[in-house]
C-alpha cells in the first residue's frame, strides 16, 4: 500500500482558536489559541506592556499586554496573556490564553484578529480532542467534556444558523448561487464537453463583483460583531455631572455607586440591557479630568478608550453648572461619532446649560433628562434606538460572530485566489478547485454540500446527455 | 500463489468463482478471478453477447476514461480491448487541464465483443449458457446457483453481474415487452431470490435511441467530427496511435422535430405513467429535453457507426421511448435523414437493482458470505463503471477464497474508490454515472498517473503480469530520475518550483539540465504535471501530513466503534463499513485526519483493544 500513499508529504499542525470562557457571563472573556503557531500568531497581535514578546515568554508565565489591530494600529483591549508551551499545557501543544477585560464583544474582535493571522476556528470539542491525542487527559475525561460540548455546540450552531437571516442571509444565498452557477458552468463543460460550452468572458467581472461585495460586508463585520452582542453605549462627561445616576436610571436599578464626591466612579462598568428591542451594552465611566491620583488617572484613560470604541457616546452635561470649555472640546472632538449630549439634573431647574450654544455644537443631537426623577429617560432610550432602527435588523446587517466572519473571509480569499488563477492563465480544473472551496466556505453557513449542489445545478440549467 | 488451488481440493464445488452475466462487469470479474488462478466460469443467457454495447459504442469520456486507465493499471482488460478495437479516439477537455483531460473512443462494437470472447476462451474461463433463477445459500453462505432448467452449479463464490436484465421490461410507445435489451430475454426469478434473502431492491429506468441504417443516411448533409490529432491509447501497455478516422458525424434537431414530440407527448410512456422507474438526469430522452427546455431551438445529435461489419448507426442525443411511427416522424425532420430507415427503434428499459448500501466495500453483499454483486445491479450505469466493479469483485472473491486481505480502494486513491464510496455510503437516487465533479481529489486522480497510483496494488494481489510489471518498473525509475532532475536549481530557483507557473514548461529546461532530454516523452509530461499541481495537491492534503509516519499502524479488527463518542458520526460510519486494517487505509476511505489522530491516540493508550467485540452472526441465522 505504501506507494499509493506517497503523497502525504511534510508535517505541520494547524493552530486553532476559540473563546474559551462561557458566553454571556460578562466581565473577563478568554480567547484560547492552541497549535504549533499559537505563540507566533499571538506575538503578531499582542504587545507586552513590559519588555519582550509573546514568543519569548516562559511557559506558564503571565504578562500584561495590549491587543493591537494590525490594520489600524489601534489598541483593541488591554489584556493578560498566559503562555504555555508544549507539552505542558491543556492540549499538550503550545497554548496562548488571552484574558480580555472588555468581555465577549472584545474577545470576538481579538479572535477575529487571530483568524486573520492564520488561526482556524476550533471545532466543538477540538481542544479536548487534542488534549486526548497528545496524552494530556484520558479518554473518559475527554468523553465527559465532549458530551457537554456536543450538546452545547449543537445549540450554538443552531443559533449561528438562525442569525444568518434578513439582508445578510439573502446576500450569502445570492453569492452561493452565483458561485454554484459558475461551478455548474465550468464543471459542467468539463463533464459534458459535447453539450456545455463555457463562455468565460464574464467570469472575471463576476468574480471581481463577488469579491467586492463580500469584502464590503466583511468591512462591516466589527459593527456586526458589536451589534450581535449589544450596541455599546458609553456615558462620559466631567466628574460629578450625574453619569452614574443616569446609568442607574437607564438600567432601572442601583448598579453604580452615586455620591456627591467628584471622582466616585473609577473603573468602566458594563451592563447589558435592551431598549425597545435594541440589545445594548451600557457603559459608565470615570469623570474626565486631569488628575495626579494614579487610580483615577487610569480610570480617565479607560473612559476615553471606552468612549472611542463604543457605538454611541452619551456626553453628560450638568444643568446646574452649564457648558465648560472642556465640554466644548470633547463634544467637538466626538462630533463625527454617534454622539448625543444629555443635559441632566433638569429637575433642579437651574438651566445653566446654554441651549443656543448646545445647538451650535450638536444640532438636534441632545436631550434633557434627570437621573433623579427619571424625566426624559425613555425619550433618551428611544432616541438611541432610532439611530439604529434605520439600519434595519442589526443581526441581518453584518456577520455577527467570529465564525461567520471567518467563513466569509475564507470565501473571499478563495474567490481572490480563483481570480488570480484566471489572470495567471491557469486551466479550468485549478480555477474550479478554488471556487469549490469558496462555495464550501459559504455552505458552512447555509449547511449544504458543494458537489451535490453543483450537479443539481448542472442538470437544471443545461440540457445534457445522450 | 499461495493457497491458489485450495478450492479445487475441496470436493463438491464445480468452480471457485462463478460469474453470472457476460457484460462488462462479468468479463472483468471472470478475468480477474482467472488471473488469480481461480477456476472460473461465466453463466449467460446469450453466449453470443459477450461485452455487448446496448447503448452507444463508445468507451471513456470525463471520469470514465480515468476509470478505464485505473482498470488497466490494476491489470484489467478493458483498456486493451478498447485500444484493439477503437475506430476513432478523441481527447476531450484538452485545454481544461491535464487532470480532467479525458480520452473517449468509438469502438467497433462487434470487434470489441469478439476480442473479449477470444480473451475469455484464452483465459480458461468456462462459458455456460443458462438463466440463473436462484442463488443457493445455506448457513449464511452462497454455494452456487440454480438455473431455469432446474440444474445447479456449485461454486465457492458467486458474482452477480446481471446488468439491466433483472425483471426488465422494454417500453416502446404502447408496446411493453418483458425482455432485456436487443430483444434478449429478461432475467426472471433472481430478483425474488434476492428479496427472499432479505435484500431491498429498487427500480430504475434508462433508455436508448433508435439505430438507423448506414445506407439510408445522406451523409453529405452531416458534419464530420474530427478525432484526436496526436497518437493516443488507453492502456499503459499499448503503443499510442493516431486514430482520427472519421466515423462520427453531427447534426441538430429543429423546431419541426420538437413539434413532433409535443404533438405526440400524450403517447409518451415517460409522461403517461407507463414508466415508473427513475431515470438518469444525465441521459434524458428527447421527449424530456423538449418538454423541460421549451426555449431550446435545437439539440445536438451525433451519429456513430457501430461496426464495420454492421449497418447500424447509433444516434447520440435521441434517446426515446415514443412509438415507432413517432420516431420515424422525428427522424424525417432532420436534414440528411429524410429517407432514413430505422433498423431498431429506441426504447426505455426498466429493471431491478440492489440498493447498494447493502454491499460491503469488497462488493460482497452484507450478510451472505461469498455472494458478490457488480455493475448495473448495484445501481450504476456505464460500461466503465461496471467493468471496474467487476474487476474488484473478481479480485475480492479470489482473495476471500485465498484468505488474503481484500482489495479496497479509497476516494483519494482512485476514481474507482470514489465510485465505491458513493455506492456504499450515500443514497443513490438515479443510475450512478462517474463524473469528474464527484472526485474531490481529481487533480491527483489522473489518467496519466493511474499506473503509478495503482499498478503496485495490482501487483500485490497478483493481477499484474510480469511483462506489465517490468514496463511499470522501468517507467517508475524514469519518473524518479526525472523528479530528481527537477530538484536542480537554475536561475530563479529549483526547476520544480519554476514549473508551478502555468507559463513554464518542461521543454524550456531540456537544454539547461543534463539528462532531462533523455527521458521518454510521457515521463517528461508526467513530471511536469506533478510539479505544476504539487502546490494545489499539498493544499488539499495539508491536514493529513501529520499522520505521515503512522500510515502503517495496524488497527485491531472488530472494534466496536459505535461506543466512541469522541469520533464524528461520519467517521464511525466509515470505520464500521470499511473496517480499515491500518491508519493509512482509514485515511484512504475518508476518515478525517483529526479523527485519525484520535484513533491513533486510542491505539497508543490500549483503549481500542478494550473495544474489540466478537464477530456478528451472518444474515439468516
Ligand atoms: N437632583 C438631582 N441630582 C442629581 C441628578 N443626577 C445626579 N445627581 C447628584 O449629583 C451627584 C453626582 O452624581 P453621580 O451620578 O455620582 O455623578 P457622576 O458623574 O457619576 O460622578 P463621578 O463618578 O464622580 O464622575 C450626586 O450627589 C447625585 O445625587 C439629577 O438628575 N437630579
Ligand atoms: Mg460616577
Amino acid at each position: 500500500m505504501g506507494s499509493s500513499q506517497g503523497w502525504f508529504v511534510d508535517t505541520v499542525t494547524d493552530t486553532i482558536g476559540a473563546i474559551a470562557s462561557p458566553v454571556g457571563t460578562g466581565g473577563i472573556a478568554i480567547v484560547r489559541l492552541s497549535g504549533a503557531d499559537a505563540l507566533r500568531i499571538a506575538g503578531r497581535m499582542i504587545r507586552l506592556k513590559r519588555r519582550g514578546s509573546v514568543p519569548a515568554m516562559k511557559s506558564w508565565s503571565m504578562a500584561l499586554a495590549d491587543v493591537l489591530d494590525m490594520g489600524s494600529g489601534r489598541v483593541v483591549d488591554e489584556c493578560i496573556v498566559l503562555a504555555m508551551r508544549a507539552p505542558r499545557s491543556y492540549t499538550g501543544e503550545d497554548v496562548v490564553e488571552i484574558q480580555c477585560h472588555g468581555g465577549v464583544v472584545v474577545a470576538e474582535k481579538v479572535l477575529s484578529l487571530a483568524f486573520r493571522l492564520g488561526t482556524r476556528p476550533a471545532l466543538p470539542g477540538e481542544f479536548t480532542k487534542r488534549a486526548f491525542i497528545n496524552g494530556r487527559i484520558t479518554l473518559d475525561e475527554a468523553e465527559a467534556v465532549l458530551d457537554i460540548v456536543t450538546s452545547a455546540s449543537e445549540e450554538s450552531l443552531f443559533q449561528a444558523g438562525r442569525r444568518l437571516k434578513g439582508e445578510l442571509g439573502s446576500m450569502v444565498e445570492k453569492w452561493e448561487t452565483q458561485i454554484v452557477d459558475l461551478l455548474a458552468l465550468l464543471q459542467g463543460s468539463i463533464d459534458f464537453p459535447e453539450t456545455i460550452e463555457a463562455d468565460k468572458s464574464d467570469i472575471q467581472d463576476l468574480l471581481a463583483g463577488l469579491s467586492h461585495d463580500i469584502g464590503a460586508v466583511l468591512e462591516r463585520a466589527p459593527l456586526g460583531l458589536a451589534l450581535s452582542q449589544g450596541v455599546e453605549v458609553c456615558l462620559v462627561g466631567r466628574p460629578n455631572v450625574g453619569k452614574s445616576s443616569l446609568f442607574n436610571a437607564l438600567l432601572a436599578r442601583e448598579r453604580a455607586i452615586v455620591t456627591d464626591i467628584p471622582g466616585t466612579t473609577r473603573d468602566v462598568l458594563r451592563e447589558p440591557t435592551e431598549w425597545y428591542g435594541l440589545p445594548v451594552a451600557l457603559l459608565d465611566t470615570a469623570g474626565l479630568r486631569e488628575t495626579e491620583e494614579v487610580v483615577e488617572a487610569l480610570g480617565v484613560e479607560r473612559a476615553q478608550t471606552a468612549a472611542v470604541e463604543s457605538n454611541v457616546i452619551l456626553y453628560v452635561l450638568d444643568d446646574t453648572q452649564g457648558i465648560y470649555d472642556e465640554d466644548v472640546q470633547w463634544l467637538s472632538k466626538w462630533q463625527n461619532r454617534n454622539c448625543l449630549a444629555v443635559v441632566t439634573k433638569v429637575d433642579l431647574m437651574k438651566q445653566q446649560v446654554d441651549l443656543k450654544l448646545l445647538r451650535d455644537i450638536c444640532q438636534d443631537r441632545w436631550v434633557r433628562a434627570s437621573g433623579a426623577t427619571g424625566f426624559g429617560i425613555e425619550g433618551l432610550k428611544k432616541k438611541v434606538q432610532s439611530m439604529f432602527a434605520s439600519l434595519g435588523d442589526p443581526e441581518a446587517l453584518a456577520p455577527g460572530s467570529a465564525r461567520q466572519v471567518d467563513c466569509l473571509g475564507r470565501a473571499l480569499g478563495e474567490i481572490q485566489r480563483a481570480l488570480g488563477y484566471l489572470n495567471q492563465g491557469w486551466t479550468d480544473d485549478v480555477i474550479v478547485l478554488a471556487l469549490e472551496e469558496a462555495a464550501g466556505s459559504l455552505m458552512e453557513l447555509t449547511g449544504k454540500k458543494v458537489s451535490g449542489e453543483t450537479l443539481d445545478r448542472i442538470f437544471s440549467r443545461f440540457c445534457v446527455g445522450k | 500463489m499461495k493457497g491458489a488451488r485450495r478450492g479445487l481440493r475441496n470436493r463438491g464445488f464445480d468452480f471457485d468463482v462463478l460469474v453470472v452475466g457476460s457484460g462488462h462487469a462479468g468479463c472483468e470479474a471472470a478475468f480477474a478471478a482467472a488471473r488469480l488462478n481461480m477456476k472460473a466460469a461465466m453463466v449467460t443467457m446469450d453466449v453470443g453477447n459477450v461485452a455487448g454495447m446496448p447503448c452507444n459504442p463508445a468507451i471513456g469520456g470525463p471520469g470514465k476514461a480515468q476509470i478505464v486507465a485505473e482498470i488497466d493499471a490494476l491489470g484489467g482488460e478493458m483498456a486493451l480491448a478498447t485500444d484493439n478495437t477503437a475506430i476513432e479516439m478523441r481527447l476531450l477537455n484538452a485545454s481544461k487541464g491535464p487532470a480532467v483531460q479525458s480520452l473517449r473512443a468509438q469502438v467497433d462494437k462487434r470487434a470489441y465483443s469478439a476480442y473479449m470472447r477470444r480473451r475469455i476462451e484464452a483465459s480458461g474461463i468456462k462459458l455456460i449458457k443458462g438463466m440463473v433463477t436462484e442463488v443457493l445459500t445455506g448457513a449464511g453462505k452462497a454455494y452456487g446457483v440454480k438455473l431455469e432448467d432446474g440444474s445447479a452449479i456449485r461454486a465457492r463464490t458467486v458474482i452477480l453481474c446481471t446488468g439491466v436484465y433483472l425483471e426488465s421490461r422494454i417500453v416502446i410507445g404502447p408496446k411493453v415487452v418483458e425482455s432485456g435489451p436487443i430483444g434478449e430475454s429478461s432475467a426472471r426469478g433472481l430478483s425474488a431470490s434476492l428479496a427472499s434473502l432479505g435484500f431491498e431492491l429498487g427500480r430504475f429506468k434508462t433508455g436508448t435511441s433508435p439505430r438507423i441504417l448506414k445506407g439510408s443516411i445522406d451523409w453529405d448533409q452531416l458534419v464530420p467530427e474530427r478525432g484526436a490529432d496526436k497518437p493516443v491509447a488507453f492502456s499503459f501497455m499499448s503503443v499510442p496511435m493516431l486514430r482520427s478516422k472519421n466515423v462520427c458525424y453531427s447534426a441538430y434537431t429543429n423546431e419541426n422535430t420538437h413539434e413532433v414530440v409535443r404533438k405526440n407527448i400524450d403517447r409518451a410512456p415517460l409522461f403517461d405513467g407507463t414508466i415508473e422507474g427513475v431515470g438518469p438526469r444525465y441521459c434524458p430522452s428527447i421527449e424530456d429535453k423538449v418538454m423541460r427546455f421549451p426555449n431550446r431551438k435545437r439539440h445536438q445529435l451525433y451519429f456513430e457507426i457501430e461496426s464495420e461489419e454492421s449497418d447500424d448507426v447509433y444516434i447520440l442525443g435521441l434517446s426515446t421511448s415514443l412509438p415507432e411511427d413517432v420516431q420515424y416522424q422525428m427522424i424525417y425532420t432532420v436534414p440528411g435523414l429524410t429517407k432514413a430507415k430505422i433498423s431498431r427503434p429506441g426504447y426505455a428499459i426498466e429493471y431491478d437493482y440492489l440498493i447498494p448500501s447493502q454491499i460491503h466495500p469488497t462488493f460482497e453483499v452484507q450478510g451472505i458470505s461469498g455472494l458478490f454483486t457488480a455493475g448495473q445491479i448495484n445501481a450504476t450505469s456505464g460500461y466503465e463503471e461496471a467493468a471496474a466493479q467487476g474487476l474488484l469483485a473478481g479480485v475480492n472473491a479470489a482473495m476471500k477464497i485465498k484468505e488474503e486481505e481484500p482489495l479496497v480502494l479509497g476516494r483519494k486513491e482512485a476514481y474507482i474508490g470514489v465510485l465505491l464510496d458513493d455506492l456504499v455510503s450515500t443514497v443513490i437516487e438515479e443510475p450512478y454515472r462517474m463524473l469528474t465533479s464527484r472526485a474531490e481529489h481529481r487533480l491527483f486522480l489522473r489518467h496519466s498517473n493511474a499506473d503509478m497510483r495503482l499498478t503496485p496494488l495490482g501487483r500485490r494481489v497478483g493481477l499484474v503480469s510480469e511483462e506489465r510489471w517490468q514496463a511499470f518498473s522501468r517507467k517508475a525509475e524514469f519518473i524518479n530520475r526525472g523528479r530528481a532532475l527537477l530538484e536542480q536549481k537554475v536561475t530563479g530557483g529549483a526547476i520544480k518550483d519554476l514549473l508551478r507557473s502555468p507559463e513554464r514548461h518542461i521543454e524550456d529546461f531540456i537544454g539547461v539540465v543534463d539528462g532531462l532530454g533523455g527521458l521518454p516523452e510521457e515521463v517528461l509530461s508526467e513530471i511536469e504535471i506533478e510539479a505544476k499541481y504539487a502546490g494545489f495537491i499539498e493544499r488539499q492534503n495539508r491536514e493529513a501530513r501529520r499522520l505521515e509516519k503512522h500510515l502503517e499502524k495496524k488497527l485491531p479488527a472488530n472494534v466496536n466503534w459505535r461506543q466512541l463518542k469522541s469520533l464524528s458520526r461520519e467517521t464511525v460510519d466509515k470505520l464500521v463499513r470499511y473496517r480499515p486494517p491500518t491508519i493509512g487505509r482509514a485515511l484512504g476511505v475518508g476518515v478525517s485526519p483529526s479523527d485519525a489522530l484520535v484513533i491513533l491516540a486510542m491505539l497508543r493508550s490500549g483503549k481500542l483493544r478494550a473495544l474489540v467485540q466478537p464477530e456478528r452472526a451472518p444474515r439468516g441465522e
